[in-house]
């Protein structure tokens, strides 16, 4: 999100950093708590998404180092699961049919 | 029975290790939305021109611009009296309800989780639109979306007591509207003999 002001990014390029942006840091709050701890693959999502995006939008090349790099990170991450200490009675999954 | 340890066993939800309806859990939540609530009352009194201006300490007039937009007048009522409201329907349902309310209360519960949802939605949705359409950010306005974003995790996992609770009820042939109003009583007491085993 920053870096638009950064680099002068403007455009579709802007409104997909600061959309992406947003995004990845509320879920990453929310991600903060064990219970909503799975919201983290959504950041995934939107890791990959930047590799590909910085290529297809009019991003400037500093830019697009900038989100590229930012995905990267955005998919490492988001793969650490981060210790779970607490029981809730098999989370989200227990509403599941049949289980 | 231990019904004088500080936290009965029987207010856990089954298989918990944790009472996600006890004050310690709720409280936080319940103190966000006041700061919230706060924030969203001195935006809207701006908005409504009975404090003429407003605090933005990073961004010039990056407040002003964002509060008296278009996008935030599209209701009949000021975005930050909207945002208000929620705040005080977090609040409110924050605080009804003792430390088994998960079980007791189903419906308060859900109608809280409901209410932190949405609110955290607006405010991230508002957020992307102050860079994208107006070119600018608004300090408290940022501020009051930290805090409703932050307000999300503590509050689905009573939910998620709740919803489990209710399903598992359903399945012993309980009615659902009965539970999810709390007027089942074996509904509500069911738990107490399957925790202290």
């Amino acid at each position: 999100m920053a870096s638009t002001g950064v680099f002068g990014t403007g455009g579709a390029a802007k409104a997909n950093s600061v959309i992406c942006g947003a995004l990845a840091a509320s879920f990453s709050i929310i991600a903060i708590w064990e219970v909503t701890r799975g919201l983290r693959w959504l950041n995934t999502v939107i890791g990959c998404w930047l590799l590909i995006a910085v290529f297809g939008f009019d991003y400037e090349r500093s830019g697009m180092v900038s989100g590229f790099v930012a995905g990267l990170l955005m998919i490492a991450m988001s793969l650490v699961r981060g210790t779970v200490k607490q029981r809730t009675g098999g989370g989200w999954k227990a509403l599941l049919p049949h289980t | 029975m231990r019904v004088d340890d500080k936290t009965n066993a029987s207010d856990k939800p089954h298989e918990w290790s944790y009472n996600p309806s006890e004050w310690s859990q709720r409280l936080p939540i319940v103190g966000l939305a006041t700061v919230g609530l706060g924030v969203a009352v001195y935006l809207a009194l701006y908005q409504w021109r009975v404090v003429e201006s407003v605090w933005e300490p990073f961004f010039g007039d990056g407040s002003e611009k964002i509060l008296n937009s278009n996008v935030s007048r599209i209701l009949p009522i000021p975005d930050a009296a909207l945002g208000a409201i929620g705040y005080l329907v977090d609040a409110v349902t924050g605080v009804i309800g003792g430390t088994k309310r998960w079980r007791t209360m189903p419906w308060i519960v859900i109608v809280f989780g409901l209410a932190v949802g949405p609110l955290g939605a607006v405010s991230i949705l508002l957020v992307i639109l102050q860079p994208v359409l107006f070119g600018t950010w608004c300090t408290p306005c940022l501020g009051s979306a930290v805090i409703s974003v932050l307000m999300i995790g503590p509050a689905l996992d009573e939910m998620l007591a709740s919803l489990q609770f209710l399903q598992s009820e359903r399945n012993k042939g309980r009615s659902f509207w009965k539970v999810f109003l709390g007027l089942d009583p074996d509904a509500v007491e069911s738990r107490e003999g399957s925790a202290l085993i």
